[in-house]
């Protein structure tokens, strides 16, 4: 009897794991699937939150024939908060939201001008939505962007994603993800920075595009001010986030332009009391290849060549850096690099001294040590 | 009556070490002493101290009497001392059992089945329990040796795929608001350690010498606290803190190649966990019990007492759930000082004036 029951236990548990699920609401097809939020506060003082949804009709059936529309839908919906928003867009269709497979969070302009912490509590609370998700801005409104159409099979959220991605091999993009946002909002010795993205309606057709524009970076969680170009490039370096991309430097004794194409960057700081102030030490070892020269006629490459590009190469470095952390410490009294971070971390009992981080920031200094090794020269390298 | 059943010290190492690992997976900042990321480290070592010190009186019991557990001890003093114990200690693992089983019921509803009702869970988890529990000890240290190996596993894949996504610019500096966080933190996570009790009742169940079992068991402990510390903190920074499952939340960022969402290993280990742990318990209060009561009842112990446990955690979920939430470290620590210290030692020196007593008398 006793073997007959333990045969049979695990055959009942197989059958009953093996069955369907009783949940209507369960199932994919009767899920509101969110691909992208886009936040906009209201003059109510509520939110207008638009949700960016995956045509499940359509995905499950794309070969079906039958015309059952784009492959994404779009919802705006008002509330009080976002959670009420998004319950809000659940009744009007009638299936319950699933935010796990959300990519993208999108705060308008004036919302992130007003202040965006209250507008993410909802995200940072929900067990559902994952903390690796990217956060933006939008140029205009967060409604332009998360309901911009790209063509009929594409996903917008997804190509926004991949754009964001981009600074991987871009020097000029950087994204961010939930987690490190709420990090650098919650440290009151770092400022939080978010990438601008716009959408642009296509001359003559419906068909948007979307571009990246800039880096907003915050005071506490309202914007402060925007970083362009070379200004995102430090913050990434800084950051030690440079994996590839690329740079020129103005070699005019031998060509107008020289392209140097990063192969590898590595980027160290050390922070350092001195004369009663904070020094901070930079050490950048980047590995760099020759892609392109601009030349009026052939150009073989020499020995003179390469140490005065070398040479420029490790000035572009240095001037960079602490130009651009200059202009953010002197002019703005922020530090989204998170150096403060770092000087807590090392010299804590130094920290404590400063009584406001900000405020003492146009005073800290920024040395800069720049190690550009060129490895791959390219054609025209007999001369070596 | 059956021949004892005993297992080997990798098996109790396993056995114990699975439990605590439950725990330092289960932790939550909700409730807890607020803590820099970068006190974390010493308070783990702190609590490694913490739990040296409350085993003094592990220590002595394994000295003193060894092969023999508190109720043996007690009987030496007089029977009824000794049911009266058994009955004490029987409750305590029972009350362990319910943050176990509730600390799961909160992971299953908030993180594998938010929108359904986890009672159906529950009520599987407690009967594979009990199950296991009537099977005896030899059969939990067979599973749970084989479990450790599993959950290390699962752990050192988690690890290396996300060791690309450690910052350590997210750590804040140790000591930062003095010593009393780390301390707090230390003696908060010390006194979540119902091992040391478990230890003491499963004495005369080992095969060979405890100690050896213990101090694996304590090394590895802090270790695993301070690396996964480390990873969690190091991955999402304070950003941790404000998750209900600080260690769970982490494995959302390993990833390897085009795999990810690798938090489902961490899910099966936690539920793995849970499942030896609340057998652990209902098997040593079924021990406890069937010492000093009928010997016979022992499988009844063991399922009522599943039943109840159950019963309670469906009925009065929300009251258990918060029991550890709502008392501060404090509390606990003096809940844990009297049965792990106290009562162990008022036991031992009742049994040790009754034999000067009848020493006395014999001479």
């Amino acid at each position: 009897m006793k073997k007959m029951l333990k045969l049979l236990l695990p055959l009942i548990l197989m059958t009953v794991s093996f069955c369907g699920c009783n949940y209507e609401s369960q199932e994919l097809k009767s899920r509101l699937i969110v691909q992208a939020i886009g936040i906009d506060a209201i003059e109510s003082g509520g939110v207008r939150v638009t949700l960016q949804t995956l045509n499940t009709e359509m995905a499950g059936n794309p070969n079906s024939g039958a015309n059952l529309g784009d492959i994404i839908n779009f919802m705006t919906v008002e509330g009080r908060t976002v959670s009420d928003a998004i319950s809000e867009a659940a009744k009007s269709v009638g299936k319950l939201p699933l935010l796990s497979q959300n990519r993208l969070i999108v705060f308008g302009r004036e919302t992130a001008q007003k202040g965006i912490y209250s507008d993410l509590d909802y995200f940072v609370r929900n067990a559902d939505n994952r903390a690796t998700v990217l956060v933006a801005v939008s140029d205009t409104t967060a409604e332009d962007l998360v309901s911009a159409k790209m063509g009929e099979s594409i996903l917008t959220a997804n190509s926004i994603e991949d754009i964001l991605k981009a600074m991987q091999f871009n020097t000029n993009i950087i994204n961010q993800e939930l987690y490190k946002l709420v990090n650098k909002l919650e440290c009151a010795c770092s400022n939080a920075f978010l990438p601008v993205l716009r959408a642009e309606q296509e001359t003559g057709g419906e068909k948007a595009s979307i571009h990246f524009v800039d880096v907003a970076v915050f005071d506490k969680d309202q914007m402060l001010f925007e970083m362009k170009d070379d200004a995102v490039t430090a913050l990434l370096m800084l950051h030690n986030q440079v994996k590839s991309g690329y740079f020129s430097v103005q070699n005019q004794e031998f060509s107008s332009e020289t392209v140097m194409k990063i192969r590898h960057c590595s980027v160290k700081v050390k922070p350092q009391t001195a004369n009663e102030g904070v020094l901070f030490t930079v050490r950048v070892k980047m590995e760099v290849d020759i892609a392109e020269i601009k030349t009026a006629e052939p150009f073989s490459i020499n020995e003179a060549y390469l140490a005065e590009t070398q040479r420029l190469c490790d000035e572009y470095i240095v001037s960079l850096l602490e130009k651009e952390t200059e202009d953010c410490f002197v002019n703005h009294n922020a530090d989204p690099y998170c150096l403060g971070r770092r000087f807590k971390r090392v010299l804590p009992k130094a920290f404590k001294g400063i009584p406001d981080w900000k405020a003492n920031l146009p005073s800290v200094d920024l040395k800069v040590l720049s190690k550009v090794e060129i490895n791959r020269v390219g054609n025209g390298a007999e001369n070596i | 009556m059956g021949k004892m059943q005993k297992i080997g010290i990798w098996q109790v190492f396993s056995i114990i070490f699975l439990s605590r690992l439950l725990t330092v997976l289960t932790y939550t900042s909700i409730g807890e002493e607020k803590m820099e990321t970068g006190d974390y480290f010493p308070s783990a070592l702190f609590a490694g101290l913490f739990i040296l010190l409350f085993s003094v009186m592990f220590f002595l019991q394994n000295k003193k009497y060894p092969g023999k557990d508190l109720t043996d001890i007690a009987y030496m003093a007089s029977p009824r001392f000794s049911r009266a114990i058994s009955v004490i200690y029987a409750l305590v693992f029972i009350l362990s059992m319910m943050v176990t089983l509730a600390r799961l019921e909160l992971f299953v509803g908030t993180i594998i089945f938010p929108e359904n009702d986890s009672a159906l869970f529950i009520i599987i988890c407690v009967l594979a329990s009990c199950y296991a529990a009537s099977l005896g000890i030899e059969a939990l240290g067979r599973v749970s040796a084989l479990s450790v190996m599993i959950s290390c596993a699962a752990f050192l894949f988690i690890m290396i795929t996300m060791a690309n996504k450690i910052d350590v610019t997210q750590f804040s500096p140790a000591f930062f608001d003095g010593l009393a966080p780390s301390l707090k933190g230390g003696l908060s996570f010390a006194s979540r350690t119902v091992e040391i009790l478990m230890l003491s009742a499963l004495l005369p169940k080992i095969n060979g010498k405890p100690m050896w079992a213990y101090f694996a068991w304590l090394t590895a402990t802090v270790l695993s606290m301070v690396s996964l510390f480390f990873f969690v903190f190091g991955g999402l920074g304070k950003f941790a803190l404000t998750q209900l499952f600080p260690v769970h939340s982490v494995a959302v960022l390993a990833e390897v190649g085009v795999f990810r969402r690798f938090d489902v290993l961490l899910t099966g280990v936690w539920i793995l966990s849970a499942f030896i742990k609340i057998s652990l318990l209902l098997y040593l209060q079924a021990e406890l019990l069937q010492k000093s009561f009928k010997a016979e009842w022992k499988n009844y112990y063991v399922f009522v007492t599943g039943g109840l446990v159950l019963a309670a955690q469906i009925f009065l979920a929300g009251n258990f759930t918060d029991y550890f939430y709502k008392t501060d470290y404090i509390m606990r620590a003096a809940y844990f000082t009297a049965f792990v210290l106290v009562l162990p030692a008022v036991i031992m020196l009742c049994a040790y004036i009754k034999r000067r007593k009848s020493d006395e008398k014999n001479a």
